[in-house]
């Protein structure tokens, strides 16, 4: 492909776009239909968002719903539980970030220092199963093994004299639970990703090292880590735009009316506004005040990434 | 060729544009007076094909077959639609997610949408309604085409009418006895207790069964669930109770928190909590499923529940206690009090004929159809010798029939229940052996009469809910609000320790009106104002 760079300044009549079209156009053409997927499926819908400034209701359509501007808008700053749901979703992702991001690197490594084949990949699907549980499934677990009275571990711990863990009916206890039970879920698939990167480190690299007298923990220090740092980085920049994103299974399935307060998130207050009660134009402005802020800490990630000489995405 | 493409994007992006505003609604009611002007409505036949979408509520039953293609959908077809040359379409509409389903169908294409919208709820239909969902409805023209139906619901009209129009189609509410509390009848025995008649030996009667650990280490006296907004505190309720209060505080959509008798009731409930009387557990049950496990395995001395054959409670609290017995317990007031009580709603289903139906009357037809006592009386128990076998002139369904004529859930209802919420045999002797023949397992009938003596002795003190003339928009607005604030109050009110409640229950009150209960009563009392002053 000619790049700009061979376009140099005295040359008066670059070629302009239309000339690259002419002269690529098979290429051009490929990219259209992505292109028209993007649009129809991403952009399109977007003309929904309409409803946020709407007093929406379904049987009058857009057209006959009446228009209220920023209404919703000031309805939704105004109201404690918005923040209450905001405050939850940033403090449980924060959390999740700061436990769920670290552990699948540190399994990979873990994982790529057995050297028995057939215990690596034994150890490995176990801990890929739980990624494929339903957050029902999990929650539903969760509940048998750590309900104040009936729950199993609670029983075990009474009877060995123990006092009763509330795991999910106290708040605190239920903050820790949701963030651990998170990272037993998500870890083990997590680590795939790493594992690739690891798989690509040069193997000259380890001989070398071993050479100069280099111990395991060195050679994880010194060359995988290093070398799996820009998946680290680029994984971060990924997570860090979920900050403000909520998954809405997780928290609705292990909350429960005791600790609402800390488990209302944003995805369930959407769910209750919009889908219990009907306010779609409240779900839809949360929806895109989310959107929003989530833009905004991609890029931000995308700029601190770049600062610390990493690729960026953008 | 850029203007090719450019002409293909502006193409696609137009027919994108199509499909997105093609769901705007327009208006093809039909001609009233040329309709009218039918003769012999019973053999009316359309000259050419028209198209009747109802929906029905599909509950996820398994071993059911499809609820809009099985044998009964095709009984209708063959019976009510082909006489009238009406292609019959059944919509399936989730049962725990009906309100968002008849949103999304409303706010699709105009043909898509159902010729009716229905639900139990007044406060949601009556939402509907607000938001132009309905047709007017001319009583001529429901005397005209279902004049059977129209007899049947003669005497709910007021609730069809809102604002002074004719909007809804009402359903009849046969009464049913089948909701009730069940005792340990055994442990009563091995306490040497009769059945309580008050509330003290009510009391009584739990300490007993939680001193004797009659169900073994973790015995439940009586279980508890978490409830929804529906709060019952009738025990504490002024008798009689002004009408005023009784618009203001009595609702299923959102509780009454800051009511007196509310208080009352959740302070009853604190204290029966905190002595260790009710299931320890109950804030994680918002079904009763967990209460009803607890006491089929035997662990449980009361519960409360609807009776039926499926699932059996009594059958498999048998099976794992063999010497179990139950019996009924009737109302047991507190000292001084009557046992009050929540009528039922005098109607049943709710339905409206949606702005965009073409042809109103056939709806009137099918419900004409569906009111007719041979179809009713068909589509509720089948085929006899096949569904249902006659036993002292009642219809008693055969168990466990799995062939292609076996009726859908619950006899069909969701099918009929267009027009009558329950079997009506015509008196009250027939009414009570046909439930007692459906709803009771066998040797366990004398449960379904105690529960009707007990709804004889009681009648006079039980409350219906007010309606209000008009729709009272913050319930619409607030009401899941509320109610997910109250289910965490309830919680905290209920399991504090008696010395806290007063607090708690202040700050709890003042954070409720704060988030809307406020609103809801101010619009009620204008609302009540309003319609007295008329």
């Amino acid at each position: 492909m000619k790049t700009k760079t061979q376009s140099k300044p005295e040359i008066k009549n670059s070629p302009g776009f239309l000339f690259y079209l002419k002269r690529d156009w098979q290429l051009y053409a490929l990219i259209v239909f992505p292109l028209l997927f993007a649009i129809v499926f991403k952009f399109l819908p977007m003309l929904g968002l309409s409803i946020a400034f709407l007093d929406y209701k379904p049987i009058r359509g857009f057209s006959g719903s009446e228009f209220i501007g920023l209404k919703v808008f000031k309805e939704i700053f105004t109201s404690k539980d918005f923040f209450v749901s905001l405050r939850n979703t940033l403090v449980l992702n924060l959390l999740d970030l700061a436990a769920g991001f670290p552990a699948p690197i540190i399994l990979a490594i873990l994982l790529n220092e057995i050297t028995c084949k057939w215990y690596k990949k034994l150890t490995q699907t176990v801990l890929y199963l739980p990624h494929f549980l339903s957050w029902v499934i999990i929650a539903g677990l969760a509940y048998q093994l750590f309900s104040p009275q009936s729950g199993y571990v609670n029983i075990l711990l009474q009877r060995l004299g123990g006092e009763a863990i509330p795991f999910l009916t106290e708040k605190y206890h239920w903050a820790a639970s949701y963030i651990l039970i998170g990272v037993w879920q998500s870890m083990g698939w997590g680590t795939i990703i790493y594992l690739a990167a690891i798989t690509s480190i040069s193997g000259d690299l380890y001989e070398a090292a071993t050479v100069d007298g280099a111990g395991r923990w060195r050679k994880i220090w010194n060359i995988t880590l290093p070398c799996i740092k820009p998946t680290i980085v680029v994984m971060l920049i990924m997570a860090l735009g979920r900050i403000m994103g909520s998954n809405f299974e997780r928290p609705y399935t292990l909350s429960n009316p005791m600790v609402t307060e800390f488990s209302d998130v944003i995805a369930t207050y959407v769910y209750r506004m919009g889908l219990q009660q009907n306010r779609y134009n409240i779900a839809t402005a949360v929806g895109l005040f989310q959107s929003l802020v989530g833009v905004v800490l991609v890029l931000l990630a995308d700029k601190f990434s770049k600062l610390i000489g990493e690729d960026g995405i953008v | 060729m850029n203007m090719k493409k450019a002409g293909a994007f502006a193409l696609a992006a137009a027919t994108a544009l199509t499909m997105l505003t093609g769901c705007g609604g327009e208006k093809n009611a039909a001609d009233t007076d040329e309709i009218m002007s039918r003769e012999n409505v019973a053999e009316y036949k359309y000259p050419e094909q028209i198209e009747l979408k109802i929906p029905v509520y599909d509950r996820g039953t398994a071993g059911q077959a499809s609820v809009t293609d099985n044998y009964w959908t095709q009984y209708v077809q063959k019976e009510f639609a082909d006489k009238h040359n009406i292609k019959m379409k059944f919509i399936s509409i989730p049962r725990k997610e009906e309100n968002t389903t008849f949103n999304q169908l409303l706010a699709g294409k105009p043909e898509n949408q159902p010729d009716i919208i229905f639900n139990y709820d007044y406060p949601t239909i009556v939402s509907f309604a607000d938001q132009g969902a309905f047709q007017k409805l001319d009583e001529e023209m429901i005397k005209k085409y279902a004049p059977t139906y129209y007899d049947r619901v003669k005497e709910l009209d007021q609730y069809t009418m809102l604002d002074g129009e004719r909007l809804f189609l009402a359903a009849t509410r046969p009464r049913s006895y089948n909701y009730m509390t069940l005792v340990r009848k055994d442990w009563l025995d091995k306490c040497g207790l009769d059945i309580p008649k008050t509330d003290e030996e009510f009391i009584n009667m739990l300490r007993e069964f939680k001193k004797q650990k009659l169900g073994g280490e973790d015995t439940i006296p009586m279980t508890l669930y978490l409830k929804n907004a529906y709060y019952p505190n009738y025990n504490f309720r002024p008798y009689p109770m002004p009408e005023e209060e009784n618009a203001l505080y009595s609702d299923i959509t959102v509780c009454s928190l800051t009511y007196g008798p509310t208080k009352e009731q959740l302070k009853y409930d604190n204290a029966l909590y905190n002595e260790g009387l009710v299931s320890p557990e109950w804030y994680l049950d918002v079904d009763n499923l967990k209460a009803q496990s607890a006491f089929i395995s035997g662990k449980a001395g009361v519960f409360s529940d609807y009776l039926s054959k499926n699932p059996d409670v009594i059958g498999n609290l048998k099976k794992n206690v063999p010497d179990a017995e139950v019996a009924f317990i009737p109302a047991h007031p507190m000292d001084g009090k009557v046992p009050a009580g929540r009528d039922e709603n005098p109607f049943g289903m709710m339905s409206g004929i949606n702005i965009n139906c073409a042809h109103p009357e056939a709806v009137l037809m099918y419900f004409e159809w569906l009111s007719q006592p041979e179809n009713l009386y068909t589509m509720q128990n089948g085929i006899e010798g096949v569904t249902y076998n006659l036993e002292d002139d009642v219809p008693v369904l055969i168990d466990g029939y799995t062939g292609e004529e076996r009726l859908n859930y619950n006899s069909n209802k969701d099918m009929w229940c267009l027009v009558t919420e329950g079997k009506d045999f015509g008196s009250d002797e027939l009414n009570l052996k046909a439930q007692e023949k459906t709803y009771a397992p066998e040797g366990y009938e004398f449960l379904i009469r105690d529960s009707y003596q007990n709804y004889l002795n009681t009648k006079e003190y039980l409350y219906p809910d007010f309606i209000f003339d008009k729709p009272i928009e913050s319930l619409s607005n607030l009401g899941e609000t509320l109610k997910s604030k109250w289910q965490t109050i309830q919680v905290d009110l209920i399991n504090c320790k008696p010395e806290e409640f007063e607090t708690k229950y202040e700050t709890a009150c003042k954070e409720y009106l704060d988030a809307g209960y406020q609103q809801v009563l101010d619009e009620k009392k204008q609302a009540y104002s309003e319609m007295k002053n008329k």
